[in-house]
């Protein structure tokens, strides 16, 4: 069993403590198994994934990326390490408008520093991977929402990270896309990778290895 | 699969400006546009202001002066001395007023029976109220003919005190005053001289030939003088105009120089200020975007980098446009006044590169405060 990303005692405060969205949490997400992460909203599902993806610092706790603490780590490489060893992908596919499908794609291979002779046939096979290749050309303000969504699914397994961050990534997709976004998750997952998803949709949380369930602080195995 | 290369991460951040200034070809033309428009301002009123200041100072050398000066010894000239003939001629001159002469020569001067020192002997002749003498002395503050004392001369040689009996060369004078102020010849305010002795004025030797002209004469004057002095070799007379009004046409000059440097500045600061607000809202319109490139792992350093360099290569290309288009102003207008183009490129240039830094110093505040954000703040504006 490999353990691909965990957090150790992580608690995480807002609003002066009024609000403890995480309060002394462990996290164990093995390499080649997908965790959901379900729960109400408010209850600090997205705020484990900012923590779990070096967005957020917690209060207290460490994030052990590959088995390496990241709780000493400057910006600049958390910012490193963001970009080689995890991938992003957002709910409302937060993808350059003015940038085509292969452009922004690219921009993932470019910051995890990747040679650029790799760089062309990654973007491809990423963009064949999810489907969008043929609207590699086209400026991504002119794709459909659930293409939008697949062009940020391939930019982030382009240079394959060890571990997928999803925050709901379905959320503003109609059944067929969601499946087909799914599938791509499933299709990562089959390779050797991880991923954490968080989402409301508790149908898809079935289809997951693992569904964990954030609650008043806590997160216990559903 | 890394490569991770100095010159590749360059190479990175120049196509993603590229691609970017591309892409948003409306931005990077209002930028652009402000960039040539500040920069063909400061290089037309850069140059404009240089060709006023020529015709300023031209202009204000022939009301101002009183006098023109020719320093000797003269070259060219077919006359060995000023004699008679010479003097008739530059009296002829319309507009001139006068002529008075001075030559200089080293010589020991003393007190009688005291130890002698080196010191500097003027022989005057002429219309000496022209040179605008002020002495002090026997005869009071008038201009006497005999021996002057210059005041600084008075002191320098221990037995040459003012008023008194001294040699000069040999020679027993009497000192018959001091020589507190000489406009025309500084000079002899360092110097001992003999006045009115009436030896002609050897051309090829050391002096000064001082001609008095009536206000706004000088332009006139002065090649006719040049004429008559050297027929065929008229540029060897290099005609000066005297010190003060050169003194008055510097500082007035220099107040003029001012305003337009004041001016310049303030385009150039106006341009950096506009280039920082405009950045500034391109951060703010694309916050989520920067949060983004942030979250999914861009350094603070290519941020930074794709920000200020794109405000500074679309400030270089309209920079560009802009001088061109300022000077081609500039020249337009001369031509059409049928005045000189006098360029100055050092400035031009100066304040155009001074221009292209102050717009990237401008894009580099708003850089920094985006990258001082965090990601996931950003990501979360709307």
């Amino acid at each position: 069993m490999t353990i691909a990303i965990s957090g150790r005692g992580l608690h995480q405060t807002f609003d002066g403590g009024r609000v403890t969205p995480l309060a002394g949490v462990d996290v164990d997400v093995e390499a080649g198994h997908m965790v959901a992460v379900v729960g109400a909203s408010g209850s600090g599902k997205t705020t484990l994934l900012n923590v779990l993806g070096l967005l957020d610092r917690p209060e207290r706790g460490e994030v052990l990326v590959g088995g390496q603490s990241t709780t000493q780590l400057d910006e600049r490489r958390r910012a490193l390490l963001r970009a080689r060893h995890l991938g992003f992908v957002f709910q409302d596919s937060l993808v350059d408008h003015r940038r085509t499908a292969a452009e922004n794609v690219a921009l993932a291979c470019v910051f995890a520093g990747m040679r650029r002779s790799a760089r062309t046939a990654s973007v491809h096979a990423a963009l064949e991977a999810a489907d969008v290749d043929h609207r590699a050309g086209s400026l991504a303000g002119t794709l459909s929402g659930g293409e939008r969504q697949r062009v940020a699914v391939a930019r982030a397994i382009v240079h394959r990270p060890e571990v997928l961050l999803c925050d709901e990534p379905t959320g503003n997709l109609d059944e067929a896309n969601t499946s087909r976004v799914f599938d791509l998750l499933t299709s990562f997952v089959a390779g050797g990778g991880a991923v954490v998803l968080v989402t409301h949709d508790l149908e898809l949380a079935e289809r997951c290895d693992v569904v964990l369930r954030v609650s008043g602080g806590s997160v216990r195995v559903a | 699969m890394r490569g991770s290369g100095c010159s590749s991460r360059v190479r990175d951040v120049l196509e993603h400006t590229a691609l970017t200034i591309r892409r948003t070809g409306g931005r990077a033309i209002a930028f652009a546009l402000a960039a040539c428009a500040a920069s063909g301002l400061l290089a037309f009123g850069v140059t404009e202001a240089a060709g006023r200041e020529s015709e300023v100072g031209a202009r204000f050398d022939d009301l101002a002066a009183e006098t023109l000066q020719v320093s000797l010894p003269l070259r060219g000239s077919p006359y060995d001395e000023l004699g008679q003939e010479l003097i008739g001629a530059i009296r002829g001159i319309d507009g001139v007023t006068g002529v008075a002469w001075g030559g200089r020569e080293d010589v020991w001067a003393a007190r009688e029976h005291g130890p002698a020192a080196p010191a500097r002997l003027w022989t005057l002749d002429g219309d000496l109220a022209i040179l605008g003498l002020e002495t002090t002395g026997r005869g009071g503050s008038g201009l006497s003919r005999g021996l002057l004392v210059g005041g600084a001369a008075a002191h320098l040689a221990d037995g040459l005190a003012r008023f008194d009996r001294v040699v000069v060369d040999g020679r027993r004078l009497v000192a018959d005053g001091v020589v507190v102020r000489s406009p025309a010849i500084v000079d002899l305010l360092d110097a001992v001289a003999l006045v009115g002795e009436g030896s002609p004025l050897s051309m090829a030797a050391p002096g000064e030939l001082v001609v008095g002209v009536r206000p706004g004469w000088a332009h006139v004057v002065a090649p006719r003088l040049a004429r008559v002095l050297a027929p065929s070799r008229e540029s060897s007379v290099l005609v000066r105009y005297p010190p003060e009004p050169d003194a008055l046409r510097g500082n007035v000059l220099a107040s003029v120089g001012s305003l337009v440097w004041a001016a310049a500045a303030s385009i150039v600061v106006l341009g950096a200020a506009a280039v920082m607000v405009g950045t500034l809202f391109r951060v703010l319109a694309e916050r989520r975007l920067l949060g983004m490139y942030r979250a999914i792992g861009a350094p603070a350093s290519f941020v930074i980098a794709t920000l200020v360099l794109e405000a500074g290569i679309v400030g270089v290309l309209g920079g560009a446009v802009g001088t061109v288009l300022g000077l081609g102003v500039a020249a337009a207008r001369a031509l059409a006044a049928g005045t000189a183009l006098h360029i100055p490129w050092v400035w031009v240039l100066l304040g155009a590169s001074t221009g292209v830094v102050a717009n990237t110093l401008g894009a580099l505040v708003p850089a920094l405060l985006a990258v001082r954000e965090a990601p996931l703040t950003a990501l979360r504006a709307r």
